[in-house]
């Protein structure tokens, strides 16, 4: 049985505890607005440029531009991973990790290499034992500007083309709602026409100058770059709810443990005293 | 033999003044016999021991028995000398009182030689310090905290975490095989106890190479404060004249001090912390002390210890403590768990747990057992507020072994047939090791967690997983 020392000291640090999570809670719940509000943005943007990209793509004739080229026996993939800087937000990257992991031991086999970019340094903990890692990046992922993300997307379009790499893939966790992030791989390079034109509904036969080939190589890197961006918004979105959600089941849990370890003071307080009072009773019964 | 005769002066509880005259004052520890009408009608049935001189030929005593029915003016005889319990040879296969009374419904016990049950300890030079492991064929008790041949094991526990199954078990696993004497002392413990023990013994067959002795807690505190004696003195015999092995098991060693708490106050002593008596410390001394091995013969003792309350500071576990060589610790959290024996993994100990005595793989797989255990119950504060998401790979693997580890460490006893339905699992020290060291190593990190329960060796924990699969 601890004494009452123990316990106090166990509460103490437990308080602690208790507003260190909830501040987190807060805090998150405000970064998280911020974030929601520009990945909704993002993803009405990138629905609009997909829209674009695949009207444009039915001007592609049998030489498609380099960065829609599609590789016989792809074998060399260079894949994206997005996390979290920061611990404290659940399962965020550990479900995002195994799920690379997944990825890599099913999709991924037919590869022969496979290298890395990590945008966080969650990332690059959990891929440095995996495989190569050609460029890692940090302290961006919570609130990712677009210079960032244009800077990994040109350098993976310059690997694409130099024909380091067959294929690109970016795995990020999915902003479903505020309680669900869902770790989703998407391939960006090469962009395949079919998968634009699918998106782009209804042909309507618009007239286009400049002429659709050198719009579409216009936008292609543009899109491209989008689509990291686009990623990096969702992660940080996901990073915060799922901050949010880890933080406000922490402090209840921790408001749940102090209870608990006041009953259990009390109880030894009480039972501290009685001993006392009978020893004291005891003693003096005895003198008589 | 004129024997002289005092009268009794007071009757408080169980403890009588009595007054002898012409100065005569009897030793402290004799015996004086008197009639108690109380008991049955029979001449000189209540032994009293002397406890305190009052002066002026007065004295106190503790009644051995019931005082009940016991009257002022009785005549008090001494006998001169201190109680003293039939020994040797006549002694096997008889379940007795304090006294060395039969109790087994058989003739009385008839030895050649008499002893007195307060006896000094073993001189220093006498003692002996062998450091042979003494296999219990328990998993968690061989592993963690080895016994000693020859050394003083204590079971510690509060009320209901299985003292007594655990202690019952040793008595099958090592009593059984056991080539030399077993002595058993019932100390305030249940009496049906005492009875299943005794019969078990009988049917086993073992029972003509043991020597049972009780004072259960239907006695009244005079025989529980000195049935651990009369049973030790009696395995001390067979230790110094006849030079055999013995094993002593007590349960429980914690009656004994309570028995002594209760005829303090009522002896006039201040009690002491937790209004235990102020002579704590010194009883147990002597007692312990003589529970030793020597150069002519070795008594392993096995003593449950009760803990009041679950409070391990409590002046009665406490002392103790110091007292021995090995502890096994049953905790209630594990026992709550469902997990038997509940001996809590990290704060039971053993002396010869050293590499140099129990070899170094043995000592390196039980330190990686208890530092995968310790870690576990480092990260389970965290995983209470945070969650096992926040884990790294690396503590979730630790985490899962250690879950596996702890269930592992559960064992059917053979004596707990009946309640588990399992039939009971001696498990060899070598198995044990090789076990535990291929889960450390993650050989089985495949194996469900429920594979691990309540099974013997590791072959049987994946015949269990097999099983389970099977049926799922």
């Amino acid at each position: 049985m601890p004494s009452l020392k123990e316990y106090n000291v166990k509460i103490a640090s437990l308080k602690n505890t208790a507003k260190v999570t909830k501040t987190m809670n807060m805090v998150s719940s405000a970064k998280f607005r911020k974030a929601q509000d520009a990945q909704n943005n993002s993803r009405l943007y990138a629905n609009q440029l997909k829209g674009v990209i695949g009207r444009l793509a039915g001007a592609i004739g049998s030489e498609p531009p380099p960065l829609m080229e599609v590789r016989e026996e792809a074998s060399k993939a260079l894949v994206v991973v997005f996390a979290s800087d920061k611990g404290l937000c659940g399962g965020f990257n550990n479900n995002l990790i195994k799920y690379v992991k997944n990825w890599m031991a099913n999709d991924g086999k037919s590869f022969s290499k496979i290298d890395f970019i990590t945008t966080s340094k969650r990332a690059t903990n959990g891929m440095k034992e995996v495989g190569n890692i050609i460029r890692s990046i940090e302290d961006v992922a919570a609130s990712p500007g677009f210079a960032i993300a244009k800077e990994i997307g040109e350098l993976a379009q310059e690997k694409f083309i130099a024909g380091d790499y067959d294929e690109v893939y970016l795995i990020y966790n999915v902003f479903e709602s505020a309680l669900s992030q869902k770790p989703t791989v998407e391939k960006v390079l090469p962009l395949t026409a079919q998968e634009a034109a699918e998106e782009s509904g209804q042909e309507i036969d618009y007239i286009y100058e400049p002429s659709r080939t050198d719009l579409l190589s216009y936008l292609l890197p543009k899109t491209v770059n989008f689509s990291f961006f686009s990623a990096f918004l969702e992660s940080a979105a996901g990073e915060h709810a799922a901050r949010m959600a880890a933080m406000d089941s922490a402090t209840t849990n921790a408001k749940k443990l102090i209870d608990l370890n006041t009953t259990l003071r009390n109880r030894a307080r009480q039972a501290q005293i009685t001993t006392e009072l009978t020893e004291i009773v005891a003693g003096a019964e005895s003198l008589k | 033999m004129s024997e002289i005769k005092g009268k009794v002066l007071q009757v408080l509880g169980a403890v009588v003044d009595v007054e002898f005259p012409d100065g005569h004052v009897p030793a402290i520890f004799n015996a004086l016999r008197v009639t108690n009408p109380g008991i049955n009608d029979k001449e000189n049935n209540l032994v009293l021991e002397v406890a305190q001189h009052l002066g002026e030929g007065r004295v106190k005593t503790i009644a051995m028995d019931s005082t009940e029915g016991l009257s002022r003016g009785s005549v008090v005889s001494d006998t001169g000398a201190g109680m003293t319990v039939p020994v040797g040879e006549a002694t096997l296969g008889r379940a007795m009182n304090l006294l060395g009374e039969p109790i087994d419904n058989k003739p009385e016990v008839e030895s050649a030689e008499k002893w007195g049950i307060h006896r000094a300890a073993p001189s220093f030079d006498k003692q002996d310090t062998g450091n042979e492991v003494l296999v219990t064929g328990i998993k968690v008790v061989d592993l963690l905290a080895p016994y000693r041949k020859g050394g003083k094991i204590g079971l510690f526990g509060g009320a209901g975490v299985g003292k007594t199954v655990l202690i019952q078990e040793l008595i099958n696993n090592i009593a059984q095989e056991f080539g030399g004497r077993s002595v058993f002392a019932g100390v305030g413990e249940r009496t049906r106890e005492g009875t299943d023990l005794y019969e078990e013994m009988d049917e086993a067959g073992v029972l003509e190479k043991t020597v049972l002795v009780y004072g259960q807690m239907n006695e009244p505190p005079g025989a529980r404060a000195r049935v651990a004696l009369s049973a030790l003195t009696m395995a001390e015999y067979f230790r110094d004249v006849d030079k055999l092995d013995v094993l002593l098991f007590v349960d429980n060693i914690f009656r004994f001090t309570q028995a002594g708490a209760e005829v303090s106050a009522l002896l006039g002593r201040i009690p002491s912390a937790v209004g235990y008596q102020p002579t704590l410390g010194v009883e147990m001394g002597n007692l312990q002390e003589r529970i030793t091995s020597t150069v002519d013969g070795s008594i392993t003792s096995v003593q449950a210890v009760y803990v009041p309350a679950d409070d391990y500071t409590d002046p009665a576990p406490a002392t103790t403590f110091a007292h021995l060589d090995a502890t096994t610790e049953l905790s209630r959290p594990l026992s709550q768990l469902g997990i038997y024996p509940a001996v809590d993994p990290l704060t039971s100990s053993s002396t010869i747990l050293a590499p140099e005595i129990v070899g170094q793989e043995h000592y390196d797989v039980a330190s990686q057992v208890k530092e995968i255990l310790q870690r576990y119950k480092e990260l389970q504060d965290i995983i209470a507020i945070l969650g096992m998401d926040e884990l790294s790979e690396e503590d979730r693997l630790t985490v899962e072994r250690a879950r596996k580890i702890q269930k592992f460490l559960s064992q059917p006893f053979h004596v707990a047939e009946q309640f588990t339905g399992l039939s009971g699992k001696y498990v060899s020290l070598e198995d044990t090791i090789r076990s535990f060291k291929e889960v450390l190593e993650g050989k089985h990190d495949d194996l469900p967690e429920a594979a691990f329960y309540l099974v013997g060796g590791i072959e049987e924990a994946k015949a269990k997983a097999e099983k389970i699969l099977a049926e799922a």
